[in-house]
């Protein structure tokens, strides 16, 4: 119920300096004359006969009008609590897309830069004006904000009876508030219908954006393809008739120029490659998909769209031909763009691509441009869903299409067969279950989380449900919409969670509980203060429950029987207490809730079996969410005991071995002390000369290196050995170059082209020393400008001179 | 774009480049001369790069080592002398998504080009620009280069270089922007190649003097480095080039440097008695005008068109009161 924020927001009203609100008096206990007649004993098997059968007796009487469940009894009169709505929804994308009027009002006010009185003036007068327009905005749900904001002003300054010194005060401080509340804005206030609103904010925002990170990429294409079309259209035969060169140089010349001859003499010029048919007529189709498909990223184009993506479905089947439609164009489109890019760098290979292409579909489209198809946008109410339909929808949430799904749920109606809520309500869990598409459950009454699920699930590459219990809206519930939903999620109806399986594979990343207050518990419960029937102040702590939040629906009504004052019976039981009976001792007991009439008095409200059904219905529903969401989770509870066992019974262990050692270890010192002291003892006595404190002679202690000199010494050598060998100037009779020095300089691939070669990374190598003579070798040695060429021996003994060349080699081998 | 490149499309597509793929016509340098060290180091780039032969342009002026888009199997434009940065910035700034590398001699650029040189140094285009310095005038014939050493005898110098050589290095690291400096021998093909793959890997403008021997012309040039490999001083620091083995083992001398030190890496420029080799300056930090400058939507050639017309239209005259073309 967000109870937080607005009991905050009682604090921060009782202390502006505002007129105090007219707070409902508390509500006040009626004392029972305690008389148990015959009439209450009937009148008990009445109640358990309704409480079992749903039957009530005595239909003739009316339950008193107007009676609220007594834990919101204090937000009666909502005119003077702030709280989240109305609602600023910005139309302008830099600006925070939704903020509730309050907390824009509290940013003006800390923003104004004043302090002390001036700002409490401030303050003042911008509560004022905020209250002023709630009120302005009860007679239309939504409206302009400037607009309406603007009137509201001139219409608190003309009624202002102020001097006039304090009304200009009053219009400068107005002033400030107008300038500080968004241009181009709309204020919203709770409605029905405001998920689909909220989420055509967000996504349209979120659209916008992922357009504007693409336009440029997407122009590209455009404007590349256009370029290979256009060149080649200057490079056809055509483009050199006089026609075409006189619409490209134009006629300003008049006749000076005689483009007839000119066109003759280009004629005679060498022609120029034009593109082959079918890569022309390739570009030109992938050309005209690209720029069909313009308008859907924002862009301008004289094509029309296959499709328009600003339509919204309003059911399934609608919803199914929008996507299949889309499917296609988005196949075609992609296809087109991933031709285009080929194009664009002429790797278009038809014996490659063709076949590729001809078998492009959906499936074949990356994460990025799964991303890049504008989804459809499917808005439901509870009432529009029945079985086939919702067969229909957990096939297309279960696909990887694009959908997003907005459920917007007004009634807790009864399944006909379980007793359970109704199944629209039932979806987001049964599509989580899924675990393929992004689910957010969650009430009307908190537009913060609503947004970040929006903008979350707008992202999310994927299917999408959006399950918001908005509020009954006229006719359901007693309730205003705001606390309709608020309490929704107080009574665990609907509780708040958000399913991402972008954010990982594991659970526990996936699964957020979110918003729902104390989450560790069954039912929440708050305190509830009251005149008791002595007429004094009392209070009392009260469970807020599932039975509470169908109390307040007018459709649940017949469910419930409210019970005179004066019955008296100890069959009577809070229906918290019942709950906590063992199913036999439930037993001839009904169970009641407590709730306020319009005249402030309590009156204990009998439940029968079809409330009870669908309550514990809800509380098992919200059970396996809290295990889903990590609170309270009975496998890790397991398993923590499991481990605590373990873990104490291993340090008891581990106590018992030490506690063994220490004693063993006592025992054995003790031993050799002894044992000390007699040898010391036996040894004086022995040698007759006494020196206390000397120590025993023992043996010098044989020294370890001593003992393994000789290994020591070896593997020193070992290792010098092995350098010596490693840093050996390498002596063989085969010649060879230290090809990873040879700089690529040609020399010696220049000179003796038969003997030297390249390697894989062009550097010299001895490919063949055979086809050469040794004098060759040694020349080459010589020129080579890093000396890396080692001739080695010579093989043939019966070479001219070889003395001389032997000589020679010497320096570099 | 979102992982569609072509190239990641269709696993089809690829195809694996060899050396000899990235090989032009056959080297017309004399033997023995360090282009063709520079070369095949380049060539053995590209091929570890896998750089498409396509996307790949080398860009000279004039001078022996201005022939090296010849003897690469990619693309690259032989331009006019000293002229072969502002046409590879050009053909940076139209097509950001080639790889440029750019060649140029000691007289190409620190004599005719100097001006395109600083500034270039300034805009910090990502390129990877090499200069082959060998200390002469090769092509035109033995005439002395602003890196010739004083006292030197060449065509344009009978009696000897008057002046003392200029270093490039310090020119560098004295403009604003620097953001890569290195210097590196031709003959030491480990710490060539590494060098020119960390300059390829840099962000903006990697300048990289390569010492080159040019046998014909100043055959003894290099002789006191190639005899005493002490005298070539390996920078060392952590993330500069670390040397294979086989080569640590020849070339025994390190400086340790901070090569994110700009002082520092001036002083190393500045040495006399050593040679430094290895990456004196690297900050991947410093804006590139390439980025700056980048056009958020491509160039459409009908869009200009059309501007261009409306532009003309307002100085056009014309006859018998008839309106501008399209009108």
């Amino acid at each position: 119920m967000a109870k937080d924020s607005v009991q905050k927001a009682e604090v921060a009203a009782k202390e502006s300096p505002l007129p105090a609100a007219p707070v409902p008096g508390l509500p006040r206990e009626i004392l029972a004359t305690g008389d148990k007649s015959e009439k209450s004993t009937e009148i008990l098997r009445n109640l358990l006969n309704f409480h079992l059968h749903g039957q009530r007796s005595d239909a003739s009487t009316t339950d008193p009008a107007d009676l609220w469940p007594a834990l919101l009894h204090p937000f009666r009169d909502m005119r003077n609590i702030r709280y989240e709505f109305p609602l600023l929804v910005a139309s302008d994308p830099r600006q925070k897309p939704v903020q509730s009027l309050s907390s824009r009002i509290d940013e003006i006010v800390e923003e104004s830069g004043l302090e002390g009185d001036p700002k409490e003036r401030l303050r003042r007068h911008a509560y004022q004006f905020e209250a002023a327009l709630k009120g302005a905005l009860a007679e239309n749900s939504s409206a302009n904000l400037t607009q309406l904001a603007r009137q509201v002003g001139d219409k608190m300054l003309a009624s202002a009876t102020l001097e006039e010194s304090r009304k200009s005060v009053l219009s400068l401080d107005i002033d400030t508030v107008l300038a500080g509340l968004p241009q181009a804005a709309e204020i919203t206030d709770t409605s029905p219908d405001i998920a689909p609103k909220l989420y055509r904010s967000v996504a349209t925002r979120h659209w916008a954006m992922q357009c504007l990170q693409w336009q440029a990429d997407l122009e590209q294409l455009v404007h590349g393809l256009g370029d290979i079309l256009r060149s080649d259209a200057e490079n056809r035969p055509e483009a050199r008739s006089a026609d075409h060169l006189r619409n490209v140089l134009g006629t300003g010349k008049g006749e000076d120029l005689d483009f007839e001859r000119m066109s003759a003499m280009l004629a005679k010029t060498r022609q120029a490659d034009i593109l082959p048919e079918p890569r022309s007529r390739r570009i030109i189709e992938a050309l005209a998909l690209l720029k069909a498909m313009l308008p859907v990223y924002g862009m301008d184009s004289e094509l029309a769209p296959p499709f328009d993506p600003a339509l919204y479905a309003g059911d399934v089947g609608e919803a199914v031909v929008q996507w299949n439609l889309r499917q296609i164009a988005m196949v075609e489109f992609f296809r087109a763009l991933r031709i285009a890019e080929l194009e664009l760098e002429n790797h278009y290979d038809p014996a490659k691509h063709d076949r590729f292409f001809e078998e492009f579909d959906y499936t074949h489209l990356s994460a990025g441009e799964r991303a890049l198809c504008p989804p459809v946008v499917l808005e439901l109410s509870q009432q529009g869903l029945d079985a086939s339909a919702a067969g229909a929808l957990l096939e297309l949430l279960d696909s990887d299409a694009p959908i997003k799904v907005i459920l917007t749920l007004n009634a807790m109606d009864e399944d006909e067969f379980s007793g359970s809520p109704a199944w629209p309500a039932r979806l987001a869990g049964a599509v989580m279950s899924l675990g393929s598409a992004f689910v957010f459950q969650g009430t009307g009454s908190n537009p913060e989380a609503l947004q970040e699920a929006f903008s979350a699930g707008a992202a999310y590459p994927g299917p999408a449900l959006f399950s918001v219990y908005a509020g009954t809206g006229a006719g359901g519930s007693e309730l205003p919409p705001y606390l309709d939903a608020a309490s929704a999620l107080e009574a665990r109806t609907l509780p708040c969670y958000r399913f991402d399986p972008s954010l990982g594979a594991e659970q526990a990343t996936r699964m957020v509980l979110m918003n729902n207050p104390r989450p560790e518990q069954t039912w929440v419960s708050d305190i509830f203060s009251y005149f008791n029937a002595a007429g004094e102040e009392s209070a009392m702590e009260l469970t807020f429950t599932h039975a509470d939040f169908l109390l307040a629906d007018r459709r649940w009504r017949k469910e419930f029987w409210v019970l005179d004052h004066d019955l008296q019976e100890e069959a009577l039981l809070p229906l918290v207490e019942f709950l906590a009976l063992d199913v036999s001792q439930r037993v001839n007991r009904v169970p009641y809730v407590l709730a306020v009439d319009a005249g402030h008095e309590i009156r204990r409200v009998a439940i029968n079996y079809r409330v009870l059904k669908q309550l514990l219905s809800v509380a098992n529903r919200w059970r396996a969410l809290q295990e889903a969401g990590g609170v309270d989770n009975s496998h890790a509870r397991i398993l923590l005991a499991t481990e605590r066992t373990r873990l104490e019974s291993e340090l008891q262990a581990k106590t018992v071995e030490l506690q063994q050692q220490t004693e063993s270890q006592l025992d054995q010192n003790l031993g050799e002390l002894t044992r000390e002291i007699v040898t010391r003892i036996a040894d004086q006595l022995i040698s007759g000369a006494s020196v206390p404190g000397m120590p025993v002679a023992s043996a010098p202690p044989v020294r370890r290196s001593q003992v393994s000199a000789p290994a020591a010494l070896e593997e020193v050598a070992a290792p010098v050995e092995e350098a010596d060998e490693d840093d050996a100037p390498i002596s063989l009779d085969e010649p060879y170059i230290d090809s990873v020095l040879c700089t690529t300089c040609d020399d010696c691939t220049k000179m003796a082209p038969h003997i030297f070669a390249y390697d894989e990374n062009k550097q010299a190598y001895i490919k063949d020393a055979t086809s050469g003579t040794f004098q060759e070798l040694v020349l080459a040695a010589e020129k080579c400008p890093v000396k890396i060429i080692h001739p080695g021996k010579p093989k043939n003994p019966a070479e001219k001179n070889l003395d001389e060349w032997i000589a020679r080699a010497q320096p570099f081998n | 774009m979102f992982g569609l490149k072509s190239e990641s499309i269709l696993k089809l597509d690829e195809e694996y480049h060899e050396l000899g793929d990235y090989a032009g016509k056959e080297s017309r340098w004399c033997p023995g001369c360090g282009d063709n060290a520079i070369l095949a180091a380049t060539q053995k780039l590209c091929r570890d790069k896998q750089l498409a032969p396509e996307k790949t342009v080398f860009v000279s002026g004039i001078g022996c080592a201005a022939r090296f888009p010849h003897y690469m199997g990619t693309y690259g434009f032989h331009g006019l002398h000293g002229r072969a940065l502002p046409v590879a910035q050009g053909v940076k700034i139209r097509r950001p998504d080639l790889n440029v590398f750019v060649n140029m001699g000691d007289g190409d650029c620190c004599s005719i080009g100097t001006a395109h040189w600083i500034h270039a140094i300034r805009m910090n285009m990502k390129m990877v620009a090499m200069l082959h310095d060998n200390n002469i005038y090769g092509l035109t014939k033995n005439q002395a280069s602003p890196t010739t050493p004083i006292g030197r005898n060449t065509a344009t110098t009978p009696h000897g270089s008057l002046l003392k050589a200029m270093n490039p290095l310090t020119v560098t690291l004295g403009v604003t922007n620097v953001s890569f400096v290195a210097q590196v021998v031709e003959w030491i093909p480990d710490l060539l190649y590494k060098v020119i793959e960390q300059a390829f890997n840099h962000k903006g403008f990697a300048f990289v003097r390569i010492l080159q021997r040019c046998p014909h012309f100043m055959p003894t040039l290099w002789d006191q480095l190639l005899a005493n490999p002490d005298n070539l001083a390996v920078l060392d620091s952590e993330n500069g080039v670390q040397l294979s083995d086989a080569t640590a083992k020849v070339y025994k001398t390190r400086i340790a440097h901070d090569n994110s030190d700009l002082h520092a890496a001036r002083q190393i420029a500045s040495l006399e008695d050593k040679v430094p080799l290895g990456i004196l300056y690297r900050d991947e930090s410093v804006p590139t005008y390439d980025e700056l400058k980048r056009p958020r939507r491509l160039h459409a050639p009908e869009l200009a068109e059309a501007v261009l017309n409306k532009s003309f239209d307002r100085f056009g005259i014309f006859p018998n009161n008839a309106g501008p073309i399209g009108d």
